[in-house]
Formats: C-alpha cells, structure tokens, sequence
C-alpha cells in the first residue's frame, strides 16, 4: 500500500515538508518493519508516531518513561486538534480514569508509563483491542548502558509478544553504538532497521568558561544578557539555586526572568512554559524538569550554570536552542568545586558498597519472612529512597524477593548484585569523567561532543567554539522584545477581550 | 491584609485559643472543635478561606506581629491583643474582607474559580481567533463543565464573551483597585497568560499570603454577586449554577444525628455504632451548632441552656473550665458545649429579628 504522505502530512499536522529522518521512519512502519530510530532532539520525534497511527488506524501504543512528559505531550496534541489521544497514569482522578478507560479503544495514541503496562487487566484489554504500532520513547532507558537505565523498561520484550508482535517503533535522541546495540538485544528484536541520524546542531556555536565563584558565574551571565536580548534558558542542578539566581537577575537585568522546576505548584508550572512560548518571558532559570513538553522554536541562548552528569543530558538539553534553524549558542560555566555537585548526585542515587552489606547481613536473619516497609528500612539503614529501591529491585529481579518476602539470599546471590553494583558505580563516574574531561577540551569542542555518538561531526554554520573561531565576545543578539508596560487592570481586561481601543 | 485577618481571629478567639485554632479555622478543618470554635466566637465567615495554607506560614506572620507589639502571646502559647493591635486592627476598612462567607460557601468556591478561568481563557480565545491551546485549567470535570457550555451555547457565544467582559468590569470597578488587579493579572486568555503567585507578588509588592487572601476575597465577592443577580451576571450565574451552601455536617455525624431524630438514647447509639461516647457526643454537638431546629431536650432542657448561657456572658469567656468552675461542676463538659451550641442559635436569630 503506498500513501501520499505528504498530503497526509499537511492536510493533519499543517507541515510542507518532512523534517530529517521523519519520512524513513514512518515509511519503515507503514511497511510493517521494526525500526530503531536515533533522531536528535527538535527534530520532530513524536511525529513518527502521530502520522502512523493515523494512517494504520486502531491503536498506538506509546511506553514513555515520564508522566509529566506525557501529560505535556498529550495536552500539546490535543491543543493541536489531534484530539483522539490519552495518557493513562497514576495521577488520574477516578471519573477521568474511568472514562478514559472504559473507552480506551476509541483512542488512536494511548500513552502509558512501562510500569503501567505491567498491569495483567489492561494488557488483557490491549490484546483484545487492535494495536498497530507499539512504540519505545526515550528507548535509551532500556539499556543499562544508558544514562537513565529503567528497569521497567526491560519487561517490555514480553508485552510485545503478549500482544502478538505489533510493529515496534524504538525511539531516541542520544544513543551511542553499544546503546543501539542493547536495545535490539533487550527487545529480542535482533534485526530491526537502523536508522541513524546524526546529532550534532550545525547552528550552535559551543563556549566553556570557568569561574572562581558561584557568584562571579552570576556576574558573567549579566554581563552577557546586557548585551544579548533573545530567549533563552538557564539550567541549574537545583532548584534553590534556579530561584535564587533568577532572584538576582531580575534585579540587575531589564530582561524578564523566571524560574521553573519540578517542585512548583501545577498551575504556575503551566503559566511559565506559556508565558515563554508566549515571548512573555526572555530569560528562564530551571532545572531540566523544563523543556521535554516545550517546543518554542527560537531559543537563542542556552547556559548551564552547573554541570549536568552526562554528555547526554548536556547534549539534549543544549538541543532546545535554535530549533528554527537559526544562530544560537551554548554556554557552560563551572567552577573547580562543580564536579562535586553531580558525584554527590550519583552518591545518593546509589548505595555504598557497606550499605550493602549491613542491609543484607540483616536480610538473612529475616528470610521466609516478610521485608519490613519501605519507611522503615530507609530510617533503619539511613538510605535515601532511590538506594532502597536499587536494592529493592535487585532483589526483585534474582528471584529473591517475592511478593514481599525473603527467600534464599545466597552468597552468590550477593556477590552477584556486589558486582552488577560496581558496574554502575563505574559507569556513572565514567560518565561524569567523559563530561569533566569535554570542558577542559582544547582542541574542537565541537568534534569532542559528538564524537562518541556519530562518525562525523558535520561543519557549522556557525562559529564552531572556543577551541576554534567563536569567542563570547563576539555574541550580538539584538531581538526586539515586547515593551513591558505595566497597565491597569481595566487595560488588560480589554487587551484579554480583544475590548475597545486599540486592539 | 493577611496580617488583619490573623488579628481578626486574635482578636475574637480573646486569648482563649492557641495558634491551631487560627489555624484551623483559615484552612477549614472539619472537626467539632473547630466548628464550635468558628460559630462561639463569630468567626464563621473565615472559616476554610484559606485552604492552602500551610503553618509555618501562619507561624511566621504571628511571630512578626508579635515583634510588632500587636499581640503578645502567654506562656500556654495562647495569644492576645495589644493596645496597639486593637488600634490596627480598627485602622483597616472593614470593606476590604467583608465578602468572606467561608463556613457556607468555602466548598464550592474552587469550583467556581475553576469555571471562572476556564470558561474565560476558551471565550477570549474564541474571540481573538485563537483555536488551539492548552487549557489552563486541568481539572477533568471543569473541562467537562465548559465542553457541555460550549456545545449548549455554541450561537450565542459572541455575545457571551461581551457579557462575561461587561459583568467582570463592572463589579470590579466597585472592588478594591489591588485587588481587582491581582484578579486580573492572574487571567489567561486572548493570547495573554496569567501571572504565577510568585509573579504577582513582586509585581505588586505583596506577600504571597496577601495576594492568596485578596484573591480569595475576590471570588467571594465574584460569585456571591452573581449568584444572587443572574440578571446582571448571566455568564458569571452560569459559573454558579448548582453550587450550593454546604451543610457543613460529617457524615458520621449526620448518622448520629439520625438515630437521635428516631429516638434512640446516647447509650443505644453508643453500643450500635460502636464508637466513643465522646464521639457521639460530638456528633450531638456538631448538630447542635448546625442544625438550627435540632432539638436537644432528651440531654438538657431549657432552663439549663438558659442557666449556662448567662453565665457565660456574666463571665463574658467562650472557656468550658471558668463556666464549669463557676457553675460549680452542676454540668458536665458535654452539657455545656451543648448549652453553648444552641446559645449560638438563640443570638443569631435574636439579631437577624432586631435587624429585620
């Protein structure tokens, strides 16, 4: 069956032409082959699916690691007129719930959570349903090689099977080799069509600065925004951090400033993203909970003001600049002191090797019996919930842990989580390693970025970097920016009803 | 404006409550206790205005009129006012809160807001051409509500986007200007979205506890205006329709109150519930205070309502101890509370008769 994909694309998503790699991918699955997609972010990943699942009809199934991610896409889908489409998640009230499960099928998209997809009563619903297309976003998760390994994601092999193979679509932005190579293995899908397209933004110039102090960071970032105008985003490891240094530069700066992060309260979260895409705010300080659901085009300047962990989270969040093709560029400050900001991450993200052992000599007393609650281990060992949990988990997957309870805790048993432990102790520091040796690169940073990802790094159209021909210095961003009257309330009233004067 | 509530609530509790009950009562906490504490002491408008609050807010306002030299708090952590609180206290407007009505109404006003910002942003857009968007509001059911508006109203909606604007213009030129301002930058619709909290408080050089009070205050006033003229407010009535007054009775209690109605006695109710007697108790007290014709002569008769009233007025105190005390400990705790409860009814009626 042929289609005329570009009058579909244009009569349902209002696009002329097919952004990189999108054409390839969808034609792969309206020919019902298996593809791995490694498509870098901005590109339109999502459309992949959406137009698929309108052309094959019944339902399309997409695993999506995070919940707010999902609810920002579908509320952005529907906002779009792409209305048949759900997320199904814990967050749900009971009526929406139930209405959204009692009538699953009529959806095209369904969004679900990999834990989600464990539930026996909706993968019985799903088998009954007509599932076309099954799709893995953010398919990196499912490879401990990854940088956001997720455990869930390694049961998705059976779900595939128990619904009697749909297409699968794998989907990710950063991917290296081994990662695409692991999640084929992980899928059980070993002959998947690979298409690979390449990561590095041609229009991004790269900078790296050091600083002596948190606050000498702050100066430089005034310093650049009074000569700069253009929208652009701030990233912090913190979310004290985003408010306090947002707090300082709407008191130095003319720009406007706000922060965003992950602990705001629902609305106000909303309110920011709108007021950015909006051009109501120029400048955003934000943790990288900002970003995955918002598309705005013309971010100009991106800064990080602490060190992510891994080049990969640098690199996605260094692609929301300049998504219109235009000039933009990348800036990351550090003080010798950062590098300890993201070991402490890792450090309570895992546990420590005698963490380990006191909580297991203890489990050994306890087998054939139930393991006390969650609350109640992490108080008893003074483990944070995310250590617990790897435990937990571990447990979990040799078999030694079942509905709650203890059984055979061996030796081996032990050993053999020890070891899968320090693996990932060791690829977490690699990786902050690889991101500690990228800022004190002297040579192209450009081609030291992407390097590990592709096999070559495309010329900018741009200023390359610092180790080659940009220098900050030369930055001249003069975009006009809406005048910041303050009025009354009666003027804003009108200016909201399109009331009156002048509008 | 938060500052003048707080003292509100000092000022009436007399320094017989500790900073819980204030507490309590702002976030519209359904328990006896509470309840009794909002009808005793005239406090009942506040009651549940402010839901969101958190303590150590409430902690820290305290503690700053307390440096102020407004109230001063005792060593059984109950404050009070000063000379100089009092003195405030009578220098704010009485204007600028005083269409709070939280004991009746602090139930259904979320709902109200909700409609209110939503049914805004889609006719706004639809008046500036604007047809997709994220709704601002992601509550299901108000979604629901506006979907089922639109479809009811779809020909008549131009002229409801004039009317909804006229209706908010008007009453709020007769609103208190900041307040009418924070309403209003909060809006999201016609390609301009709202303000966060954090935003407006800098805006307008506010605390976040004042721009949540005068806000509440607003909507207040929005829907106990439009409720009462649909006339007026058509599109703002529309936002109200089936928001009632709430009948502010657990539902334990009301279960408690029915067994009294079919005549059983408190040990009968005791042993068929299997709960505490003083549960049941303060069931009957609950009822008491919110049941205007309950009738509670099968545990007191009338001379002894009369008898404790008076009392409590001699003593001019709202505490149990110093009227079981003066009475001579001729009536239990219960008896009291109970006397006290319907007191409550004897005097509003009394007033509504003298102002009729």
């Amino acid at each position: 069956m042929r289609h005329d994909l570009s009058t579909i694309l244009k009569e349902n998503f209002g696009f002329d032409e097919f952004r990189e790699g999108q054409r390839e991918v969808i034609t792969d699955v309206l020919e019902g082959k298996d593809v791995l997609g490694i498509l870098p972010t901005g590109t339109g990943k999502s459309l992949c699916y959406q137009l698929p699942a309108k052309v094959l009809g019944g339902t399309t199934l997409v695993v999506s690691p995070l919940i707010s991610l999902m609810v920002d896409q579908v509320k952005q889908l529907k906002a779009s007129g792409y209305k048949a489409v759900t997320a199904v998640n814990s967050f749900m009230d009971q009526p929406e719930r139930n209405t959204v499960l009692k009538n699953l099928h009529k959806y095209s998209l369904v969004y679900i959570s990999p834990e989600m997809l464990q539930n026996d009563w909706l993968q019985q619903r799903f088998k009954r349903m007509r599932v076309n297309l099954f799709v893995i976003d953010e398919a990196h998760c499912i490879s401990q090689w990854g940088h956001e390994f997720r455990t869930d994601y390694l049961k998705l092999h059976q779900v595939i099977e128990y619904l009697g193979h749909p297409t699968v679509m794998a989907l990710s932005a950063t991917a290296t080799p081994d990662v695409q190579q692991d999640i084929m293995e992980k899928l059980k899908i070993p002959h998947m069509k690979k298409r690979i397209y390449p990561m590095d933004k041609q229009n991004i110039s790269f900078a790296v600065e050091e600083c002596n102090s948190p606050e000498e960071k702050t100066d430089r970032i005034v310093e650049i925004l009074k000569k700069n105008q253009a929208p652009t985003m701030i990233y912090f490891s913190s979310r004290q951090w985003a408010e306090k240094v947002s707090f300082e530069l709407r008191d130095r700066l003319k720009q406007r400033v706000a922060f965003y992060h992950g602990g705001m309260e629902q609305t106000d979260r909303m309110l920011v993203q709108q007021q950015f895409m909006n051009n109501q705010l120029d400048v955003i300080c934000c943790t990288s909970a900002f970003g995955m659901g918002v598309d705005k085009k013309d971010i100009r300047i991106v800064i990080h003001f602490h060190l992510p962990p891994q080049l990969e989270s640098f690199i996605q969040e260094v692609g929301r600049a300049g998504r219109d093709g235009g000039a933009a560029v990348s800036l990351l400050l550090f003080t010798r002191q950062d590098h300890y900001l993201p070991q402490r991450l890792i450090q309570s993200e895992l546990p420590e090797k005698n963490d380990l052992q006191r909580v297991f000599s203890f489990l050994k007393r306890k087998e054939g019996r139930e393991v006390p609650e969650d609350d109640v281990m992490i108080e008893q060992f003074e483990l944070s919930e995310s250590q617990w949990n790897f435990i937990k988990f571990q447990l979990e997957e040799e078999g030694a842990l079942q509905e709650g309870e203890l059984v055979g805790v061996t030796p081996e048993l032990i050993q053999e989580i020890d070891r899968f432990l320090e693996e990932r102790w060791m690829y977490k520091h690699n990786k902050l390693n690889e991101m500690l040796k990228w800022i004190h690169v002297s040579s192209c940073r450009r081609e030291a970025l992407y390097k590990p990802f592709q096999d070559m790094v495309r010329k900018p159209t741009v200023p390359c970097c610092d180790g080659c021909d940009f220098r900050m210095e030369d930055l001249s961003f003069q975009e006009e920016s809406q005048t910041y009257d303050t009025f009354s309330w009666e003027d804003r009233l009108k200016l909201i009803f399109k009331q009156g004067d002048g509008v | 404006m938060f500052e003048h509530l707080v003292l509100t609530c000092v000022d009436r509790f007399r320094g017989e409550r500790t900073v819980s009950g204030i507490f309590h009562l702002l976030n519209g906490k359904r328990s006896s206790q509470t309840l009794q504490d909002a009808k005793g002491y005239e406090l009942d408008r506040l009651f549940g205005i402010y839901p969101s609050l958190k303590r150590e807010q409430l902690e820290s306002h305290v503690q700053s009129l307390k440096d102020e030299g407004l109230i001063q708090i005792n060593e059984q952590s109950f404050p009070s006012m000063t000379q100089k609180g009092v003195q405030r206290l009578a220098s704010v407007p009485v204007q600028e809160m005083k269409y709070f009505d939280g004991m009746v109404w602090h139930d259904v006003i979320p709902t109200f807001v909700k409609r209110v910002h939503l049914l805004l942003q889609m006719m706004a857009n639809s008046k500036a051409g604007i047809h997709h968007y994220v709704p601002i509001v992601d509550d299901f059911g108000t979604q629901q509500w506006v979907r089922t508006v639109y479809h009811q109203f779809q020909d008549k909606l131009p002229k409801m986007v004039g009317s909804m604007y006229e209706e908010i213009q008007h009453l709020l030129k007769k609103h208190p200007s900041i307040q009418a301002d924070l309403f209003v930058y909060r809006l999201t619709g016609g390609g301009v979205i709202g303000m966060t909290m954090d935003q407006l408080k800098r805006e307008f050089e506010l605390n976040v506890e004042d721009v949540e009070v005068m806000l509440q205050h607003t909507y207040y006033y929005l829907f106990l205006e439009s409720k009462k003229s649909k006339e007026h407010y058509p599109v703002l009535h529309l936002c109200t329709k089936g928001l009632d007054a709430t009948h502010l009775i657990t539902r334990s209690a009301r279960k408690t109150y029915q067994y009294i109605q079919q005549g059983l006695s408190m040990q009968e109710i005791i042993k068929k519930r299997r709960l505490k007697k003083s549960t049941i108790q303060d069931h009957i007290v609950e009822s008491a205070l919110i049941i205007p014709d309950f009738s509670i002569t099968s545990f007191l008769n009338e001379e002894d309502v009369r008898e404790i009233n008076k009392i409590e007025s001699q003593l001019n105190t709202k505490k149990l101890k110093q009227i079981y005390e003066a009475l001579d400990g001729k009536y239990d705790y219960f008896e009291l509370r109970l006397a006290l409860a319907k007191g409550q009814h004897a005097i509003k009626e009394g007033m509504t008769q003298d102002e009729a």
